[in-house]
């Protein structure tokens, strides 16, 4: 009689435990069915939109979706939470958008998702969220093994992608006046890609000069950029046009005060052709170009040959060297130019008997005393 | 004379032959442009050579004067000393003005 109250205690239990059971598998299905993260692999400090779907897995029943929040503790949720979203029909997906921020330590980060359905259970559900700050490589590919001054050289810088996955905006610039292009923009650069910028670099003059560049890209949103400094030594060339002056003589124009005409030969001692050249007499102060001979086109110079010259120029009287200057161009036209100073002896007065040829002095003498003889005789006469 | 004239003459041509004329094409601006070819030793040697051949001259006219016009010889060296004063102080004047 004893056993009767325990079997029915025991009945009741079993009964009791299938009927929550039952109770619980009437709640509805709700799942985390994907999500994404653009851009894929942050870098730190960047910002990134992660896209979760969630679907209601239910063939019949609807789910009201009341709350859904983003949890993490060394990734930073910007975005608020979702509140009373509404009802998801059978079947249906939605998409909810949240803003995270990277710290300042790479890793792979768990950030959670909560999403509370009315009559559904609720979802805690772990997202794989990288920090990788891994930068572009940007390297010289090549670079010539001489470069030389006033001739174009060609530079090639390679950028790399090592991350692991695509960055947009890709763009190389520079600041070097010398530089052409200033900036060359690649694009799109996918993971373990590379690509090659090419520039032109053209110095002015010699000597060490280090050029800057700047590349700059995009990872999603986020600006990020990238230096390189190459370090180049320009020297002279060695088969370029070596112009140089020889017979130099300046002579004083007798009629014009303080002019003097220059006169000399210029010579090719390069190994390459000089065109277009042209004498000229340089910019100074008291310094004058005068006609016939202002500039003076001399034309093609071939290696080893020469031409003569004759410049016209008036000075002040306390101008003492005069500029030459010798224009000429390369194969490329890229226009050169070098200055050669002439020294001018200023006349020592106007009135210098050195000026005048010594016959006709001795003319002026005679006729002098030949007027006074005669004038003399004259009044003896009488 | 005409003496004069032809040794000026010779003497202008072996100037201008060497000179550089200045492109003048301002007329306000002829004398400022003219007056480095007055410097020249040349242009001066010609106008010393002018006064003493017009001193010449000026003494066959005296002569002439008094004889033409029953003149003293001191009427006839006045009467031609005046004008070639002027001329000769004139001409002076601009060979120094020009140095």
């Amino acid at each position: 009689m004893k056993l009767l109250p325990l079997l029915l205690f025991l009945a009741l239990f079993v009964v009791g435990i299938s009927c929550a059971y039952a109770a619980e598998e009437q709640k509805s299905s709700v799942m985390i069915t994907s999500y994404q993260i653009s851009p894929e692999v942050l870098m730190r400090n960047d910002v990134s939109t992660v896209t979760v779907t969630v679907k209601n897995m239910e063939s019949v029943k609807s789910v009201n979706i009341k709350e859904a929040r983003m949890l993490g503790r060394d990734i930073k949720v910007l975005s608020d939470h979702y509140f009373n979203i509404g009802r998801l029909g059978p079947g249906e997906s939605l998409n909810l958008a949240f803003t995270i921020k990277a710290g300042y330590t790479d890793g792979i980060y768990y950030p959670k998702v909560l999403i509370e359905a009315e009559g559904a259970q609720s979802i805690r559900y772990l997202l794989q969220v990288k920090v990788d700050s891994t930068p572009l490589t940007i390297s010289v590919k090549d670079v010539p093994e001489d470069i030389f001054k006033g001739e174009r050289a060609r530079i090639e810088l390679v950028v790399g992608n090592p991350r692991q996955n695509t960055v947009t905006g890709v763009k190389i610039g520079t600041d070097a006046k010398e530089v052409i292009p200033s900036e060359v923009f690649i694009g799109a650069l996918s993971a373990d890609e590379s690509k090659v910028a090419s520039f032109n670099f053209t110095p002015q003059a010699k000597g060490a000069h280090v050029l800057n560049f700047k590349l700059e890209f995009k990872n999603g949103d986020n600006h990020h950029s990238a230096a390189l400094s190459v370090p180049l030594n320009v020297t002279e060339s060695k088969k370029s046009a070596e112009l140089i002056l020889t017979g130099l003589e300046v002579e004083s124009m007798p009629a014009a005060m303080n002019v003097y005409k220059i006169t000399g030969d210029i010579n090719n001692a390069g190994l390459e052709e000089a065109k277009s050249v042209v004498m000229k007499v340089g910019d100074a102060e008291g310094i004058e170009a005068v006609h016939p001979y202002k500039a003076y086109f001399v034309g093609l110079l071939s290696p080893d040959d020469f031409s003569s010259f004759e410049l016209d120029v008036k000075v002040c009287e306390n101008v003492t060297k005069v500029p030459l200057i010798m224009e000429y161009k390369d194969e490329d036209g890229t226009l050169f130019s070098k200055a050669e100073y002439v020294s001018i002896e200023p006349r020592q007065g106007t009135t210098s008997s050195g000026e005048v040829p010594v016959s006709v002095v001795i003319l002026g003498v005679v006729i002098a005393i030949f007027v006074i003889v005669a004038i003399a005789y004259s009044w003896k006469r009488r | 004379m005409i003496i004069s004239g032809m040794i000026s003459a010779v003497l202008f041509y072996n100037f201008v032959s060497t000179a550089q004329i200045p492109v003048v094409t301002d007329p306000a601006k002829m004398t400022e442009a003219l007056e480095p070819l007055m410097k020249s030793p040349m242009m001066q040697l010609s106008t010393v050579i002018g006064i003493l051949f017009m001193l010449w001259s000026a003494n066959i006219w005296i002569f002439g004067l008094k004889h033409a016009r029953n003149l003293t010889t001191k009427n006839a060296l006045i009467t031609v000393a005046i004008p070639m004063a002027v001329y000769v102080l004139y001409s002076v004047w601009q060979l120094v003005r020009v140095m």
